[in-house]
């Protein structure tokens, strides 16, 4: 991190009319295809009076490019997104996550595509009017949500120059990494804010990035089988095989709908007791097919539905709570519960990162 | 007029100016740091052996990570660096 540094001041480009800019940003690459709106002094000026910090300081640089991430050029693709500049203080937040040592960005741009995934919680999400409810991973209407992740992905684009084909090599991309945040829901949730589990104060609001793999969604039907069962569904999530697939530092996000929280919350469950419930029952399996530190036993994988047994063993790891974090979000469904699993593995640094969100004074 | 901030960010100069270029890999000391990916077991012995013979190297080092994804221990990889000139490193699959 380099927060004392100080950058050149971004270049100005001036066109003749707003007829040009569509053309404009696909010439000169500014845009990952979707479209953008046009960064003007005037808007990109509006934020950075809003957030009272120097245009030319420098959070750090964006991996792969290494370009420096100044509040300016933030700025100028928070502009592009459609952000309000209420929103910047979360987006900046966000870039610190990115840059933090310990965040695998470099492991981002592998041949895994992964993307990444931004929580935001605290009293922000209603501040900004987060949309948490019905399909609250989008589309949703929410502005917040939209643009604050859609600036994310423009910074990588544009700042870490992540452009496939050229300095990333994923070999499938994934359609979350367009626009992938949200906001923890607050009224509905029994428990505080998931950013707890980093030792940030529940008071305070904060973004949590991930390095995002798999995307699940699991439905638990707490009328018919019961809470309990509902823990043995949601631990299975985590051993489907592929999930992740070998050593390293793990960490997956679970997201709950507000009747499964309540459920768990009535029945008397934390969300500290919650995620060691889970742990307890599930299971990470990893297919021994590379040369990697495998976790756990070698076994043979006992499956007797398919037809054809894999060949080779698979490596059976226990899970610890603290590679589980659960938030709360989504929409209500009197008999069903609904989750999202989001996975990440790494081997260096942390699947995630928490960053408290500096607002101005 | 439309004024426009560019979003775009640059490599910062300082660190570019670091840099230092190699002439020619011909006759220097080489480094070789390798995953151990199963599928490039053959290639790579053979890889290692070509280059040296077109490269003639006053010395080489050898650096085998034991896992496909983590880094190379970075106390190896000072000691790997201080006793060459480059590295040749191989990565992925």
């Amino acid at each position: 991190m380099h927060k004392t540094a100080m950058a050149q001041k971004a270049e100005v480009h001036r066109l003749e009319s707003a007829d040009e800019f569509t053309e404009f940003v696909y010439e000169h690459g500014w845009t990952d295809g979707l479209p953008v709106f046009p960064p003007t002094r005037k808007v990109v000026g509006e934020m950075l009076e809003y957030l009272r910090r120097d245009p030319e300081e420098v959070l750090g640089t964006i991996f792969p490019a290494d370009g420096e991430a100044t509040i300016e050029n933030i700025v100028a693709n928070c502009a592009m997104a459609g952000c309000l500049p209420q929103y910047a203080p979360v987006v900046l937040a966000a870039v610190e996550a990115l840059v933090d040592p310990e965040f695998p960005i470099n492991t981002t741009q592998s041949t895994g595509s992964a993307s990444i995934f931004t929580l935001v919680s605290g009293p922000v999400v209603n501040d900004l009017k987060f949309h948490t409810r019905e399909w609250i991973f989008g589309p949703n209407g929410g502005r917040a949500n939209a643009t604050i992740g859609r600036a994310i992905r423009l910074i990588l684009w544009n700042i870490g120059r992540a452009h496939p084909g050229k300095l990333i090599k994923g070999t499938m991309g994934h359609p979350t990494a367009w626009s992938y945040c949200i906001g923890e829901e607050r009224e509905l949730a029994p428990w505080g804010p998931m950013h707890t589990d980093f030792g940030i104060d529940a008071a305070d609001s904060a973004v949590t990035v991930m390095k995002a793999g798999e995307h699940s969604q699991l439905a638990v039907p707490i009328n018919t089988v019961g809470l309990n069962e509902c823990i043995t569904l949601l631990a299975r999530g985590i051993g489907r095989v592929g999930l992740s697939t070998s050593g390293g530092q793990r960490g997956y996000i679970y997201v709950i709908n507000p009747t499964l929280a309540q459920a768990f919350a009535q029945a008397g469950y934390t969300r500290n007791q919650l995620r060691a419930a889970i742990a307890e029952r599930a299971r990470k399996y990893s297919y021994d097919w590379q040369n990697d530190q495998k976790q756990g036993a070698a076994a043979p994988f006992p499956d007797p539905y398919t037809k054809t047994p894999s060949e080779r063993p698979m490596f059976v790891a226990p899970v610890t709570p603290d590679e589980i974090h659960v938030a709360v979000g989504g929409g209500q469904a009197p008999q069903m519960g609904q989750c999202v699993s989001i996975s990440s593995r790494s081997s260096v640094g942390k699947p995630m990162v928490a960053k408290k969100i500096r607002f101005p004074a | 007029m439309l004024e426009l901030v560019s979003p775009i960010g640059y490599p910062r100069m300082q660190s570019q100016a670091q840099r230092r270029s190699l002439e020619t890999p011909i006759g220097r000391r080489v480094g070789f740091i390798w995953n151990q990916y199963p599928v490039t077991k053959g290639f790579w012995q053979r890889f290692e052996s070509a280059f040296e013979e077109l490269s003639s190297p006053l010395a080489v080092e050898r650096a085998y990570k034991n896992n496909t994804w983590a880094p190379l221990d970075a106390k190896k990889f000072e000691q790997v660096a201080a006793a060459v000139d480059y590295f040749i490193v191989g990565v992925g699959a």
